[in-house]
């Protein structure tokens, strides 16, 4: 059996590499991409701790449930504020939509 | 019988490698279709704990719906092909700050006492209706509000998307 350490270890390389994309990426789709992988790095680490609780319950996946429909809403919101920024702007590079700066 | 550690290896691997990728490729179309592949791979991780409800769910919903829709948004949104082609320099401060990150939360892990955590026996009784009584019964308001979100956010997707004609 594989030990839970190694699971929280892929987990904190999982969240570290979200957070270089979102710390770094200009692009409203890379970042959006960076948001779902951290997301994904949350649901591993529900889903594991509650596997290797004694005895081993349940809750961890039904928040994992949870979790997963929340990130699917906010796709939705998410891309189709890109989508209107794309249509105003003809460009999703956030660092060029810095309107309220001036 | 493919051996547990073998599966853990390989799909940690497809998963790490499929999200670096998913941020560095050179076209944002690519950098969608890898990041399917590491919702795919941690979907995997999901099936070697056990959870194959979780898995089965992450596979419908990431790879079938959000993995979808942000293929659909990549090609609606990108214009030309040549501008997008040339990479983004790596900006070390980002790299910087995500290793000072992955490094001191490994500490943390590493000196805490997860290690001594062992396997205590697998689930006792169904899965499926295991979660399933736990949602009905212990969690039926926060499912009956999760239901009110995916509405709200049906609604202020379509809003947003609207094309106004004048």
């Amino acid at each position: 059996m594989i030990p839970l350490l190694d699971y929280v270890m892929v987990s904190i390389i999982l969240f570290s590499i979200g957070i270089y994309g979102l710390v770094t990426k200009g692009n409203a789709l890379r970042l959006f991409f960076a948001i779902e992988i951290v997301v994904n790095a949350a649901n591993l680490n529900l889903v594991a701790f509650s596997r290797y609780l004694s005895p081993p319950n349940l809750e961890g996946q039904t928040f994992a449930l949870f979790s997963i429909a929340l990130a699917a809403s906010e796709a939705a919101v998410g891309l189709a504020i890109v989508m209107i920024t794309f249509r105003l702007n003809k460009d999703v590079d956030v660092f060029k939509l810095r309107k309220l700066k001036n | 019988m493919l051996d547990e550690n073998i599966a853990f290896v390989v799909i940690s691997a497809l998963t790490i490698g499929s999200a670096i990728v998913a941020l560095e490729a050179k076209q944002v179309v690519y950098g969608a279709i890898a990041l399917a592949f590491s919702f795919l791979g941690v979907a995997g991780l999901f099936i070697v704990l056990d959870a194959t409800f979780v898995a089965l769910f992450q596979i419908i919903v990431y790879i079938g719906a959000v993995a979808v829709l942000i293929l659909f948004t990549v090609m609606l949104v990108t214009r030309d092909v040549e501008a997008e082609s040339k990479r983004e320099p790596v900006k070390p401060m980002g790299v910087i700050i995500a290793v000072v990150i992955a490094v001191l939360v490994i500490i943390v892990a590493s000196v805490s006492n997860l290690a001594t955590w062992y396997d205590t026996g697998s689930f006792s009784g169904s899965i499926v209706s295991g979660i399933g009584t736990l949602l009905t019964d212990q969690y039926s308001l926060p499912l009956e509000v999760l239901a009110l979100v995916l509405g709200a956010s049906v609604v202020g997707a379509l809003t947003l998307a609207k094309v106004e004609r004048e």
